[in-house]
């Protein structure tokens, strides 16, 4: 079971998985050069909904396809600190399409 | 009460402030600046006409909407070339000031409520600027007006948002367009929110206009509202997957 975190503070917006810094997959598709951001609809949340997506789910083309419909219900409503495992996410993905 | 997380952040921003920084200093320089900059355009303005003094509620919608537009897009927005910002006020100021505290302590927490004075003056250079091109095509009335109209609303806008921050309501409670935006601003430090709605810091004007209030009223009612929270909207998101809490996490939905 992963355990995703994020938070905003004077070192940036930082996403981790596992304690390690989630790869924000940029050679696969770039939404946002300025990396992850949450809590709204945007290039940011994309890019943080696609890697979150094809870090869980291993799979890229599946993530980008997943990503808009999870940035928009679920990574538009994290908080300023935030954490999903696993389950949480296929709760998400299963609910949401 | 705030979350320990805040208070953690609040503890590491404060050890970063310089030992020099005094936040009284800092106020002054504002309001020297801003005032200078006033004190010159008003000596430079003869005998206006009605056309020229109707440059005032012009330059004052401009820079409400300016607001809004620079909070919403650049400060609360990771955008090439304006990360500094970004980071100061999403990363930085947000970060100090929630929803569960919004209140500053000391005037050393000055460092993180009022603009770096550089920022007054790349705006009176912006205004400076627009008014070159006012004199160049009308009158030189009309520019100085147009400049000093900018400085006061840059004043206006510090001051009003010091209003926001500091503890004691007790006077401010009372003062119509205070009242207001100290409500209406610290709803915005909500989190759930904060990215999107309640983005004016002087008078909720274009958040009216654009549909970004987390009210459900008309200009009126929207900019005389105070401390009213009927009309709040009953439709606004909640957070979820929130680790800042104080006990426990809450579970995505």
């Amino acid at each position: 079971m992963k355990v995703y975190e994020g938070e905003r503070g004077l070192s940036g917006a930082v996403v981790t998985v596992d304690g390690k810094p989630l790869d924000p997959k940029f050679g696969v598709k770039t939404f946002s050069k300025m990396g992850f951001e949450w809590t709204y609809a945007g290039a940011g949340p994309r890019q943080l909904a696609f890697a979150i997506l094809a870090d869980h789910l291993g799979d890229d083309t599946k993530a980008l396809e997943l990503s808009e419909a999870f940035a928009r219900n679920v990574v538009a409503f994290l908080d300023n600190a935030w954490r999903m495992n696993s389950a949480e996410i296929d709760a998400c993905l299963e609910k949401n399409g | 009460m705030m979350t320990p997380r805040q208070e953690a952040f609040r503890t590491a921003y404060r050890a970063q402030i310089a030992s020099l920084y005094d936040g009284v200093l800092h106020v002054i320089l504002i309001y020297l600046i801003g005032g200078a900059a006033l004190w010159y355009c008003i000596q430079n303005i003869h005998a206006p006409n009605a056309l020229e003094l109707a440059v005032i509620p012009v330059v004052v919608v401009f820079a409400n909407v300016f607001e809004w537009f620079l909070h919403a897009q650049v400060m609360h927005r990771p955008r090439k070339g304006f990360m500094g910002i970004y980071k100061r006020h999403t990363l930085a100021h947000h970060q100090f000031f929630t929803e569960h505290e919004p209140f500053h302590d000391t005037t050393k927490d000055y460092r993180i409520v009022f603009f770096p004075p550089y920022a007054e003056i790349a705006f009176l250079v912006m205004a400076a600027g627009m008014g070159s091109v006012v004199s160049l095509i009308w009158s030189a009335n009309a520019a100085m007006i147009l400049v000093a109209t900018a400085a006061g609303m840059y004043m206006n806008y510090e001051f009003f948002h010091w209003c926001c921050h500091v503890r004691d309501d007790r006077i401010l409670k009372h003062i119509p367009f205070v009242n207001t935006i100290r409500r209406h601003h610290i709803a915005h430090h909500d989190t759930s929110i904060m990215m999107n709605k309640n983005m004016n810091l002087t008078y909720p004007f274009a958040d009216w206009l654009f549909g970004t209030s987390d009210l459900n009223r008309g200009l009126l009612g929207t900019l005389f509202n105070g401390y009213d929270t009927r009309y709040v909207r009953k439709d606004l998101p909640k957070v979820r997957s929130s680790a800042d809490v104080t006990s426990g996490t809450v579970a995505a939905e």
